[in-house]
């Protein structure tokens, strides 16, 4: 697997593109109504946003942001793997949320490295404070 | 290395959905059988809720059942041995609302009581009785 520059044109294509998969998915949960579907929905377009926003609180954070937004595509996943309806809509969903923890991966492998380094970095900078 | 278990867990996950991918065996008639009987088991889906929780159909005899979705989402049904919906005993194909309707072919059930659902929607349920 190959990794990105930060800034070069693959690598905001990259970002794109998670971002556009993320809307993708959120919209499809967002139109299949009920509570849980409508909190999914809502939570993939929050991710979404943050994948994005040019606040320095998110960019520091945005390597959490990426192993939240890929723990919560895996749930997803698991929980219709284990429950959910087989039909064409929810294949559409769940190889788009595929491709999502893909390109995720290929931007953790290339600009976080190990997060456990960064939960370690962190929490000692909290203690410190 | 961080690259190989990627592609590991991208490559378990590609199977999974593969694996889940099966045929899809859910049922529905998208126009009323010409032998469709008048008082044939009838729900209605609106507002994420069935018209009805109850349904009784004569047990031993194949029946259709006939589900009108006028919600803006889609619906389903299926039904299941029992409450816990583990065990399909039929599983409806799943149709987009806005006044659409689909006549479900239900083959004969045993005398006994199971549970209908919407399987997109686990509040939208129900019991069927057959005797």
């Amino acid at each position: 697997m190959r990794t990105l520059r930060p800034g070069s044109p693959t690598a905001i294509l990259v970002r794109l593109a998670i971002v556009t998969l993320t809307i993708a998915t959120g919209w499809i949960h967002l139109t299949l109504g009920g509570l849980l579907f409508t909190l999914n929905g809502a939570g993939y377009l929050v991710a979404a946003v943050a994948m994005v926003l040019p606040l320095a609180l998110a960019m520091r954070f945005r390597w959490l942001i990426r192993i939240g937004l890929v723990g919560y595509a895996l749930a997803a996943i698991v929980g219709w793997y284990l429950m959910g309806p087989r039909y064409d809509l929810a294949y559409i969903a769940k190889a788009i949320e595929v491709a999502l923890i893909a390109l995720l991966l290929l931007e953790i492998r290339s600009f976080d490295g190990n997060p456990i380094t960064h939960v370690r970095r962190t929490v000692t900078t909290l203690l410190r404070a | 290395m961080p690259g190989r278990s990627s592609l590991a867990l991208l490559a378990f996950l590609a199977a999974a959905l593969l694996g889940a991918c099966g045929p899809n065996d859910a049922l529905g008639l998208t126009e009323a059988p010409a032998s469709l009987d008048p008082n044939s088991p009838t729900l209605t889906a609106k507002d994420i809720a069935f018209s009805a929780t109850e349904l009784d159909v004569a047990a031993g005899a194949p029946f259709i059942l006939v589900v009108h979705n006028d919600d803006t989402v889609s619906h389903n049904v299926s039904i299941y041995r029992d409450g816990t919906t583990t065990d399909p005993v039929f599983k409806g194909v799943v149709f987009p609302g806005a006044g659409t309707t689909r006549w479900y072919p239900v083959p004969a059930l045993a005398a006994g009581t199971y549970t209908f659902k919407c399987d997109l929607h686990p509040n939208m349920t129900g019991t069927l009785r057959a005797s």
